[in-house]
């Protein structure tokens, strides 16, 4: 077999057994092989980054709200413009693809409040890695972090309750508790962390905190207050605008 | 961030959740620095809002990866990138570097922020071509990455399952072969 279909295969996932070991052997072992293998690997996450391409498209937008970009260059980076239009492409495609598939099952299929809210939510990401000069409440909510991304939500939250125990104002961590009470099905106390939030209102996790209030009624089947929060989302400018219009539509 | 009104956490959460008020609100911290740094060393609007951007990018990346290592504030590391990623392109592009008004403290930032940087301008240079495919090999190649069923993809394009296959194949090695032609990858390997 050619070693290009092999790499191809690999990447698929259909290399088993004694085929799988001598390709990483092999992979291991020449230099060449592992150029060619890298340059097909990349391409495909590339291609899949579509976190990446949605910031790009968000930093373009606020550049533009943010000031002006009279002078314009032609360089090297020429190719970003081109880029820049198949982002857009890519990301509306993207869109319309997931926004049909979810129509085409919402119209073939009836949901419950249940069903629609496992079909949207996900826990917010964490970034538990971050080391700081900081100690202190730093040092707990890196745990608390490590902790979250390991899905280890209940030994999480109690860190993120120890850092609100000596910070009332950790903001983060009020949110972060909200997931975690929505991952251990305490939903009325993730919904007073989120109203927190929301009420706080000078901080940087209103949008999200409106999101996840929002899914957690619709999880404890309050139908009407849910719907009250998507249309709040789906009139605003926030990055759950979509996804709040198509779960109106359902509801 | 010399955080005037939010904390580090937040901030670097709203990163990561790609939340468009945070990002403003860095723009608005941020930006401004960079800018008047970049414009006082050759560089122009256009290179500020590049380098300014594409130092969020690396620094959202460092923070899904987990290995960001903040010993400073936000914007002082942000700064800090700002400043290598503009002093590598100013010797790319042989040009001279008397480099004026630093202006606001910096530090070394690892080298792993120009691998990103690279790997970055890679994947732009691939996504450029991958747009300069046919239409059915987009299609075919976008359904595969997405994980649509073999069966289901022959359906859509009208192909036998084992042509699916074949096809995609195809349409991926003139993906390669047209990247591998192309002058800027040459010179970014």
């Amino acid at each position: 077999m050619d070693y290009k279909e092999t790499i191809e295969m690999y990447l698929n996932g259909e290399l088993k057994g004694e085929a799988l070991k001598s390709f990483l052997d092999h992979l291991d072992n020449d230099a060449f092989y592992m150029k060619e293998f890298t340059i097909r690997k990349e391409i495909e996450d590339a291609l899949t980054e579509t976190d990446v391409i949605d910031l790009k498209n968000n930093l373009e937008k606020i550049h533009l709200s943010f000031g002006d970009t009279k002078s314009r260059k032609i360089s090297k980076f020429e190719f970003n413009t081109s880029s820049f239009r198949w982002l857009l492409v890519a990301a509306t495609l993207t869109l319309v693809l997931v926004s049909s598939a979810i129509l085409f099952y919402i119209n073939n299929e009836s949901y419950s409040s249940g069903e629609l809210y496992s079909m949207y939510y996900k826990p917010y990401d964490s970034y538990g890695g971050v080391r700081s000069g900081k100690i202190n409440t730093d040092d707990i909510f890196i745990n608390a972090q490590i902790k979250y991304d390991k899905n280890d939500f209940e030994n999480a939250l109690i860190l993120f309750q120890q850092i609100l125990d000596i910070d009332k104002t950790s903001i983060a961590s009020y949110f972060y508790a909200g997931v975690c009470y929505i991952e251990t099905q305490e939903f009325e106390k993730a919904s007073e962390s989120f109203q927190f939030i929301i009420n706080h209102n000078d901080n940087l996790f209103v949008e999200q905190a409106e999101w996840y209030l929002a899914l957690s009624y619709l999880n404890s089947n309050q139908k009407e207050i849910a719907r009250k929060h998507f249309e709040a989302i789906a009139n605003s400018q926030s990055y759950y605008k979509e996804k709040a219009t198509e779960i109106l539509e359902q509801l | 961030m010399e955080l005037k009104k939010y904390t580090e956490q937040e901030v670097l959460a709203g990163i990561l959740g790609n939340s468009s008020k945070t990002l403003q609100y860095v723009y608005k911290e941020a930006f401004p620095g960079v800018r008047k740094y970049i414009m006082s060393n050759s560089g122009n609007d256009e290179d500020a809002k590049d380098i300014f951007q594409e130092s969020i990018i690396i620094t959202y990346k460092k923070l899904k990866n987990n290995n960001l290592v903040l010993t400073c504030s936000l914007k002082v590391y942000l700064f800090s990138v700002c400043r290598l990623l503009w002093l590598k392109q100013l010797e790319n592009q042989r040009k001279g570097i008397q480099e004026v008004n630093v202006g606001e403290f910096v530090l070394n930032v690892g080298e792993d922020v120009l691998d990103i940087r690279d790997q970055n301008e890679r994947y732009e240079l691939y996504r450029a071509h991958f747009d300069l495919l046919k239409e059915d090999c987009k299609k075919v190649l976008r359904m595969f990455l997405d994980k649509i069923p073999l069966k289901e993809i022959a359906k859509q394009m009208g192909f036998t399952e084992q042509y699916a296959k074949k096809r995609k194949f195809q349409c991926k090695e003139t993906l390669v072969k047209s990247i591998q032609n192309d002058n800027d990858y040459k010179e970014m390997l």
